[in-house]
């Protein structure tokens, strides 16, 4: 099988990103905003860019697997609001807030696993319910309070650069470890490809489940040190309300999974919560807040429809372009 | 009550969807679209007539999109409504930073006929009778169902897979805009807040009333139904009876899981999915 | 026969759903007619005797929804109220609003106490028995021009509004250009809320510049004062970052921020300054409190040079009002006005030390309010016959900074 250069690889890893980066650029300096591109920019988008690509390799390592995992987002909230006002309580003290913002996510998420297999009840349903729950949780304790750190310097370090990278690439080194390097993130592979057939040939899907979603949990988090230190947050007042945060977060997987024969979908993934947050950042920095804000959630849409609509019809759409510039149709031999 | 009717009314169309084994998560954001369309139009016109017709065509549009596009273009059917979601989210925050007001309200007609409970139950029982008409006796639904079991299978049989899920959309996007004309009507009002949330609140309703959300043969109307009102009665009833909002929305979650735990666990040795 | 019962359970749910649902106004109305009089003025009626008041609020949580909750419930009850505390929509949906109040109603229901605008008119429409009071609230939808709810001052059960400090856009906008002159900035910059939810900060920019441009007319070329660009709109996210970024906001020493402040502007102020981006010197000027881990000393030491912020004692002419209508005695100057809240401006240590020990924004107690209950008492027409409205008004403007100190 023949397989592809490496220099075609980076082109195409690369690709989305230079294109949105130059695009975007583009239209931030005919706006007279010089200051895209620069080391300043760089610190900030590292910020999002680690938000957003934890948060999809926690719900991309479920997806990838063949589950819609609705929880991720309360499982963040939860996380950060408990970790976040256990730590101030403790002095402002970082390991508590690190310890339990893993302890409160793995435990969160372990239950959901824990529903879900003993529950034996669809995994959509069971993550509905149990995100739910844990909203209804994050407006009881401390009378739904939440927690706002912003202010607390020996907290939010993890929103700021350089220490934002280390729950980056922690999260990179979990996601790769799990998909190519544990019999787990194998099996799990097998099973959302043909789960007949695995459970057929003796693999543990309980265990299999139960183990993957400690590995989602230590994503979660993770995202959810840098969500903590970056806004202020409040209890979930409405139903499904962290959903949202989900479905912002889910793009970059998308992206991840068709970036994959290039780059793999953990560099993917990245690729994708970069590509976003350039959008995202360039378009608010040309046009007003108003209209910035609106635009920029209105482009995202667009993008991921033109993104989808590309990785899916990409050689149709490559071949009919080439016949209409005077190639060979379909069928047509070699003389 | 205005809560329970536009629950039911969007939980009953959307059972064409959702038998097909998809989901719309951009139905709030339209009845908010809807609602506003509705008042400004109405105060301009003097008749809710011009406004209703414009919004079936909008709806109408957007089930085009919607069913068309993902079987067309081969994406997952969630982009396109992810797509319409953040436009519509867009959209509808522009509208109200133009007209520079949080609350837009219905100043041209009477909104008494919207609040009367019997001209809501008619409403709703004429809807369940079609659409339930719809679902089991004629094509649309029996196809519905068909593709939500088994697409490939339908195909073959001489299934027009696009038509069919058009049709479907088009039938929620209807049922949807007939919400939207009893939330906006009740309060005479639109915001930009209006609608938010409206695609969960169907989700959660049709799960917990048994839907299968992977469709197939086993969707059925009656899901909606029993599902909307219970999904109301634990909004509207838990509060009424003194339980403090941040306990009631604990025990929903709670009444939630037990609730799907009795209807949708299923025995074997794989893990549902 | 499983079938069947599903199906008895079912239509049983639904006969209950449509007969707690129909006729709204029937049972919650006639309980309440029984026990409050038909308007204001007239005072032969009999006094209610307890009862519950529904509190609508606009916040769901925070030490600024706590205070206000705790000083209800203690006014309740020593008044013989109990208060049902619902929560409005965050967006200000009429219809939410709505709902949340219906689910909250129950027969001994006397009056509603409002602090979010949207849906008010239907509330008073479906419960025309209740008194309504505006707490903590603008209610510019009834009393602006051509506003949606004028309609309302028509009705007598309507009780007016204190608003949430200071209402008109002209007197926030004096409030903080005369901070900006008497400090000396050279460069400043503002941000706002989005106009069509909150006017009145567009007023009150507008006000800030007009006396700015004075000032900078009879000021020598040295002291003249910069506002750079036209005002930074919060659409109720924070700030982007790319703002810090702006060579011309660089160099800024004061930044007016007509919003929250400390949730929307802060988080992007710090990491710029941390950053070396941003002049580590800037002062802010916001609404909103905070007393959050770390903000004690961000406020007047750090970065946030004053704080404006709305004083919680608001609820006490809210309850005052709602408790002489109920009693059938309002006070006789009485009318259903638009009344400033009082506020804390907060622009020293002192004062900021002063307000994080001794005040209820922080410690939710009502016994650091400002108002004692026996302050209280000489407002209401029930203790003191005498009580006017104007009185109140002024006691509870009063309330400020030096009240904790």
């Amino acid at each position: 099988m023949k397989t592809m250069s490496i220099t075609k690889r980076i082109a195409g890893a690369l690709a989305l990103p230079a294109a949105m980066y130059l695009i975007m650029m583009a239209l931030c300096y005919s706006h007279g905003k010089m200051y895209y591109g620069t080391w300043t920019m760089w610190r900030s988008l590292l910020v999002d860019i680690g938000i957003s690509a934890t948060c999809a390799f926690g719900i991309g390592l479920q997806f990838k697997g063949g589950r819609f995992d609705f929880s991720g987002g309360a499982i963040m909230l939860l996380a950060a609001i408990i970790a976040g006002n256990a730590a101030v309580e403790n002095g402002n003290n970082i390991l508590v807030f690190i310890l339990l913002c893993f302890g409160v996510s793995m435990i969160c998420s372990l239950l959901v696993a824990a529903v879900y297999i003993y529950g034996r009840m669809p995994i959509v349903i069971v993550t509905i319910g149990m995100t739910l729950l844990y909203e209804a949780v994050s407006c009881l304790i401390y009378n739904g309070a939440g927690i706002n750190i912003t202010g607390v310097a020996s907290l939010k370090v993890f929103s700021q650069f350089p220490l934002v990278l280390v729950p980056l690439l922690m999260s990179v080194m979990i996601s790769v470890f799990y998909s190519y390097f544990t019999t787990t993130g194998k099996r799990a592979v097998l099973l959302a490809n043909g789960q007949s057939v695995a459970v057929s040939i003796g693999i543990q899907e309980k265990r299999n489940v139960f183990t993957s979603y400690i590995y989602s949990g230590l994503l979660f988090g993770l995202a959810s040190l840098i969500y903590a230190s970056t806004k202020s947050l409040t209890g979930a007042f409405s139903s499904l309300q962290t959903v949202g945060e989900l479905f912002s977060n889910i793009l970059p997987v998308f992206i991840g999974l068709a970036l994959i024969p290039f780059c793999g979908d953990t560099i993917g993934m990245i690729v994708g919560a970069l590509t976003l947050c350039l959008m995202s950042f360039g378009l608010k920095a040309s046009f007003t807040a108003e209209f910035g804000a609106s635009l920029a959630i209105a482009m995202t849409g667009v993008f991921m429809f033109v993104f989808s609509v590309v990785t899916a019809q990409g050689k149709n759409i490559g071949r009919r372009l080439l016949q209409s510039f005077g190639g060979k149709k379909p069928g047509a031999h070699k003389e | 009550m205005s809560n329970v009717i536009v629950t039911v009314l969007m939980s009953v169309g959307s059972v064409f969807v959702y038998s097909l084994g998809n989901m719309d998560i951009s139905l709030g954001k339209q009845v908010g679209l809807y609602a506003t369309l509705m008042v400004l139009i109405t105060n301009q016109t003097g008749s809710l007539l011009p406004a209703l017709m414009l919004c079936i065509v909008i709806a109408l549009v957007f089930a085009t999109i919607n069913g068309a596009i993902g079987q067309l273009l081969r994406i997952h059917p969630i982009i396109p409504s992810m797509v319409i979601m953040f436009v519509l989210s867009g959209v509808n925050s522009m509208i109200y930073v133009n007209i520079g007001s949080r609350n837009i309200r219905l100043t041209e007609i009477s909104n008494a006929a919207f609040k009367s409970p019997l001209i809501m139950f008619i409403v709703l029982l004429v809807e369940i009778l079609i659409v339930a008409y719809l679902f089991r006796f004629t094509k649309c639904g029996k196809y519905a169902r068909a593709i939500g079991a088994n697409p490939m299978a339908a195909q073959q049989c001489g299934v027009n897979l696009i038509r069919y899920k058009v049709i479907a959309y088009m039938i929620m996007g209807i049922c949807t805009v007939v919400a939207s004309v009893f939330q906006m009507g009740y309060t005479a009002a639109a915001s930009d807040g209006t609608g938010t949330g409206f695609e969960m609140n169907v989700m959660v309703a049709l799960i917990l009333g048994g839907m299968p959300l992977s469709g197939g043969m086993k969707s059925r109307v009656a899901s909606a139904v029993v599902g909307a009102f219970t999904f109301a009665l634990l909004d509207v009833g838990l509060p009424m009876i003194g339980i403090p909002m941040k306990v009631a929305s604990i025990i929903k979650a709670i009444i939630f899981l037990i609730v799907v735990f009795i209807t949708c666990r299923q025995k074997g040795d794989r893990l549902p999915r | 026969m499983k079938k069947s019962i599903a199906l008895a359970l079912t239509l049983l749910m639904l006969a209950a759903v449509f007969a707690g649902c129909a006729a709204p106004s029937s049972e919650p109305a006639e309980s309440v007619a029984a026990n409050a009089p038909a308007a204001p003025a007239a005072a032969a009626a009999a006094p209610a005797q307890g009862g519950t008041l529904i509190y609508l609020s606009s916040m769901t949580s925070g030490k600024e929804h706590e205070a206000a909750v705790a000083m209800f419930e203690m006014m309740g009850k020593e008044l013989g109220y109990s208060i049902s505390v619902v929560y409005g929509d965050m967006s200000n949906d009429p219809a939410a609003n709505l709902q949340a109040v219906q689910n909250a109603m129950t027969d001994d229901v006397v009056g509603l106490i409002v602090s979010q605008s949207g849906g008010v008119s239907e509330m008073m429409a479906e419960y025309p028995d209740l008194y309504v009071v505006g707490t903590s609230i603008d209610l510019n939808e009834v009393y602006g021009e051509g506003g949606l709810y004028a309609d309302l001052l028509e009705n007598d059960k309507f009780l007016g509004t204190i608003g949430n400090a200071l209402i008109s856009g002209s007197d926030i906008g004096k409030l903080h250009a005369d901070y900006v002159l008497k400090n000396g900035f050279k460069k400043v910059a503002t941000m706002m809320f989005p106009p069509f939810a909150f006017p009145q900060f567009a007023a009150a920019d507008a006000v800030l510049r007009g006396e700015i441009a004075a000032y900078n007319q009879s000021a020598a070329d040295a002291d003249k004062i910069e506002i750079v660009g036209d005002a930074q709109v919060l659409m109720f996210a924070a700030v982007d970052d790319n703002y810090f970024m702006e060579s011309a906001h660089q160099d800024l020493d004061c930044i007016v921020v007509l919003a929250d402040g400390i949730q929307f502007v802060y988080p992007a102020l710090k990491n710029a300054v941390d950053a070396g981006t941003m002049n580590p010197n800037v002062k802010m000027i916001t609404g909103g409190f905070s007393s959050e881990p770390g903000f004690e000393k961000e406020i007047i030491d750090g970065l946030i040079g004053a704080v404006y912020a709305p004083a919680v004692e608001s609820c006490i002419y809210s309850m005052v009002v709602m408790d002489n209508a109920l009693q059938g005695k309002p006070s006789s100057d009485f009318e259903p006005l638009q009344v400033d809240g009082p506020y804390l401006f907060i622009e020293t240590a002192e004062q900021r030390d002063a307000v994080l020990n001794n005040s209820i924004i922080v410690s939710a107690s009502p016994e650091d309010a400002a108002m004692s209950w026996e302050e209280i008492k000489q407002h209401l027409t029930r203790f003191n016959e005498s009580a006017t409205q104007s009185n109140l008004i002024e006691a509870v403007q009063g309330v400020s900074v030096a009240s904790y100190s």
